[in-house]
């Protein structure tokens, strides 16, 4: 449990880091450091889509499965690592404007 | 069905077997009366298709399924046996006989006109088969009312359903007795069916077609010949026809429920691997997230459990990688720049890079964290292996204190995260020196400060925690730090072996093939001084210096490439030796010439019996393996110089670092006196922000920092050792504050390829250097 409270810590101290949300598989929030309106819209939209490239991935070729996806937008990057049990979403930004600290 | 056939003909009119009267008997205009008369296909009274049907017109051809039987008044006796005709459910049919022999029996009461009357019961007996009778019949009509009335008078004291009254015919012989009277109730007898032959059609297609029509045919020809023969006789009879009956039956709606779903190819794929003994395979949900085998956490609505399940969610290892994977990627974004420069990608313009066209360094970033801040980094080494990974060992230098307070650990840092190692390996006491085997490549040889000697497996997280092997006290432990550990490939016989030496004296040589054991190479005593260094003036009497043990403390070591049984160690007296394996008390070559004591001797790799050392006296020397005298000094600052390391790619260069906190590239092809690149480390405390780099790029030729006003810092860090990566020109350099800096270098390395064009290089510069120091 440590370990994945050390890490969580660890990333959200990173540069440009908006947040980090858990969701489980029903798309209920778990735990999530970006403000609450975001975190359902992100809780709400990304596992559909982790889902959908993970059906792309598999058709192509039923060994493989999607381990990572990231989403390189302009204004900032998602990162989402699919499970069964959960997903978990990273949003970072990327413009030198975030370099605040 | 019953199996007492009767043939009867039928009628279409004929609803009931009530009544008939006899007017309308032997009548064909409703084609076949119905002959209330029982007759009996069975009894053999005669059956016969008679002729007299067709005669009477009844030119019925409907599904005469059952020809009428004659009801051929045959006066003779009908002998019966006792024969009973019994149908399926055991009722006695037996068909009484029509005649008999003794009671003429007469229904009528009156004897009004008998004759008449018995003219017309023949008639009336007669079925629609004696067409002769029947036609008897209709001439007494007129007397038929009165018949009738009297019929239908007996008729109504007769039981109506099922019974019939008959007349039978005194044919014949037999004449009825007016006052003999005895009723006699008739009974439909049950149907017999002696022929039944429905009708077969086939279609014109059906392959028998053929077949059939030509029988068609030719039965027609048949009949045509036949028509005039006696013994043929055509009669068709309607039958009854069964009344219909509806019946209907309800049953409740069968509940049908319609379920669909999707299935991939990967659907598919996942549950055969999952149930392969089955045939029915489950199909994917629609979502397609997974097969059907839901997770046995199947509570639901249950605000507790759900609570439960989040918790072990959090708790699960399955996170903690995905988190491992997520803090890499935004490490990596945020190093994105260093990243690439690390691996040389050129591409300054993009990346708004200025090009140097001088040797310069670049610091990318620092292995630093939280649990190693503080720390001393006392050895650092590249996997051979996995290049991208970089172990380094923490450990006092000094002694300060119990053991406790010096904690050693190693980390194993990697290129996918700079901001954390994949790793860390908590010791019991600091470490000192590393290497990684070249044979085997997660074998760590680690030595520590309290003389130990022990080895790690890296290849997994779990088994790394601890050491495989140990040297304890009985298995030959130093009793000094070890301050360095080799892995030796002594040849393909002798294969690899671990070389260590400390400040105790020993060289020893460990093999791990049963164990720890251990072989002491070298005991290194302590020689006479007699080197140059003394001044000429001075007399050169033997010294008598009382030893306070004739054991030197070795410090560094390294095996020549040229012969690995061959190797020089330095020692805290500023004295390097060249020892062989064989020899194990005598040095071959003493190389004296250091005032200090030497930290490092590193062969070339590109001149076998060149070698660099590196002396707390602020000098690196460099030798010639076969001189006893060094071939050239350099100096540039008055700062004990901790390591030096040869380009992997530059024969002519190579680097060092200085205790105050300077990492100095030289190039002896350019310069013997002053190197050219010189960097000073003027942060004490690490920042994790970008500003050390943007403050360190562009270092140039003239060693000048581009800010100067750090030069006067006091609290810079120590360099403790240095690197160079053999794939990507990058050195490492671990301070003795915890971290761990990656400068990027540029115009440092050679891109010769060829190893003998450099050795050439190496020598030219060399004697060009020397040659100018007059000797």
């Amino acid at each position: 449990m440590s370990e994945v409270e050390a890490t969580l810590q660890r990333i959200n101290s990173h540069k440009g880091i908006v947040g980090t949300i858990i969701v489980d598989k029903e798309g209920k929030p778990i735990r999530t450091t970006a403000d609450a309106e975001l975190t359902e819209k992100y809780a709400e939209l990304m596992p559909d889509l982790a889902g959908m490239a993970r059906s792309l991935v598999r058709d192509l070729d039923p060994q493989n499965d999607l381990e990572f996806l990231r989403i390189r937008a302009k204004e900032n990057e998602i990162m989402i690592s699919p499970h069964e049990d959960f997903t978990l979403i990273a949003i970072q930004e990327l413009n030198p404007a975030a370099q605040t600290e | 069905m019953d199996e007492v056939i009767v043939a009867k003909p039928s009628s279409a009119n004929f609803q009931t077997p009530g009544p008939v009267p006899p007017s309308r008997r032997g009548s064909t205009a409703s084609g076949t009366s119905v002959p209330p008369s029982m007759f009996t296909g069975a009894g053999g009274t005669g059956f016969k298709g008679s002729r007299r049907s067709s005669i009477i017109g009844k030119k019925n051809r409907s599904m005469a399924s059952k020809t009428n039987t004659a009801m051929k008044q045959e006066p003779q006796p009908v002998e019966k046996e006792a024969l009973k005709v019994l149908d399926a459910r055991g009722v006695d049919v037996t068909p009484r006989p029509l005649v008999v022999d003794e009671k003429p029996m007469v229904l009528n009461v009156t004897q009004l006109a008998p004759s008449a009357g018995a003219a017309d019961r023949p008639g009336s007996t007669s079925t629609t088969g004696t067409g002769a009778t029947n036609t008897t019949q209709a001439a007494p009509k007129p007397a038929a009312p009165d018949a009738d009335e009297e019929v239908s008078g007996e008729k109504e004291g007769t039981s109506a359903v099922g019974k019939v009254e008959i007349f039978y015919a005194p044919f014949g012989k037999q004449q009825p007795q007016a006052d003999n009277l005895c009723e006699v109730t008739l009974t439909e007898s049950e149907t017999i069916l002696i022929f039944d032959k429905p009708n077969n059609c086939i279609s014109n297609d059906h392959e028998d077609a053929k077949a059939v029509e030509e029988r068609n045919t030719k039965y027609k020809a048949l009949l045509s010949l036949k028509i005039q023969s006696e013994k043929f006789s055509e009669a068709a009879a309607q039958t009854l026809s069964n009344g219909f009956k509806d019946k209907e039956v309800q049953e409740s709606a069968k509940e049908t429920h319609s379920s669909g779903t999707q299935v991939n190819d990967w659907g598919i794929f996942d549950a055969q691997k999952t149930s392969p003994e089955k045939k029915t395979a489950t199909t994917s949900t629609s979502t397609g997230t997974g097969t059907e085998e839901a997770e046995p956490e199947a509570e639901k609505n249950d605000e507790e459990s759900t609570e439960a399940m989040h918790d072990k969610l959090l708790a699960s290892e399955e996170l903690a990688d995905a988190l491992v994977l997520v803090d890499r990627s935004v490490v990596q974004n945020n190093h994105h720049k260093e990243l690439l420069l690390y691996r040389d990608f050129q591409l300054f313009k993009e990346l708004s890079i200025p090009e140097h066209k001088q040797p310069a360094i670049a610091h990318l970033w620092e292995f630093s964290c939280e649990a190693t801040e503080g720390l001393n980094v006392s050895c650092m080494v590249w996997n051979k292996q996995q290049k991208d990974m970089l172990v380094v060992g923490y450990g006092a230098y000094a002694f300060t204190g119990a053991r406790e307070s010096n904690p050693g650990l190693i980390a194993v840092w990697s290129l996918r995260n700079p901001q954390y190692p994949e790793h860390i390996i908590k010791c019991k006491t600091g470490v000192t020196s590393m290497d990684f085997s070249s044979v085997h490549f997660n074998l760590l040889a680690v030595g520590m400060y309290d003389g130990a000697v022990s080895i790690y497996d890296l290849h997994s997280k779990k088994v790394s925690v601890k050491p495989i092997i140990e040297s304890g006290h009985t298995s030959g432990k130093h009793s000094d730090p070890v301050w360095r550990t080799k892995w030796i490939h002594r040849g393909s016989e002798r294969g690899e072996k671990l070389v260590s030496i400390s400040t105790d004296g020993r060289i020893t040589q460990w093999s791990i093939k049963k164990g720890l054991e251990h072989i002491d190479l070298m005991k290194l005593k302590r020689i006479q001084s007699n080197s140059n260094n003394k001044p000429a003036g001075k007399s050169s009497k033997p010294k008598n210096e009382a030893f306070i043990s004739r054991r030197s403390s070795g410090m560094c070591f390294d095996f020549s490439p040229r012969d690995s049984s061959v190797y020089v160690a330095g020692t805290e007296e500023g004295n390097i030796h060249k020892c062989s394996c064989s020899y194990s008390e005598q040095y071959l070559e003493s190389f004296v010439g250091h005032m200090g004591p030497v930290y490092q001797v590193i062969f070339s790799p590109f001149d076998p019996s060149v070698f660099l050392s590196s002396s707390a006296d602020w000098s690196i020397k460099m030798w010639d393996e076969y001189e006893k005298q060094e071939l050239l000094t350099f100096q540039s600052g008055t700062a004990v110089v901790n390591d030096v390391q040869w380009s992997p790619t530059n024969s002519t260069a190579f680097a060092n670092v200085t205790k105050d906190g300077r990492l100095e590239i030289w190039d002896m092809e350019k310069s013997t006196l002053k190197p050219v690149v010189s960097y000073k480390d003027q942060h004490g405390k690490p920042k994790a922000g970008a500003s050390p780099k943007r403050a360190s790029l562009g270092y140039d030729a003239m060693g000048s920092p581009a800010t100067a006003a750090a030069a006067g810092q006091q609290n810079n860090r120590s360099l403790n050792c240095l690197l160079f990566n053999p794939d990507a020109p990058v050195v490492a350099v671990g301070t003795d504050k915890g971290q761990v800096i990656i400068f990027r270098l540029f115009n440092v390395e050679d891109r010769e390829k060829n190893k003998e064009k450099q050795t050439e290089r190496l020598r030219n510069a060399m004697r060009d250097n020397i040659m100018r120091k007059g000797r």
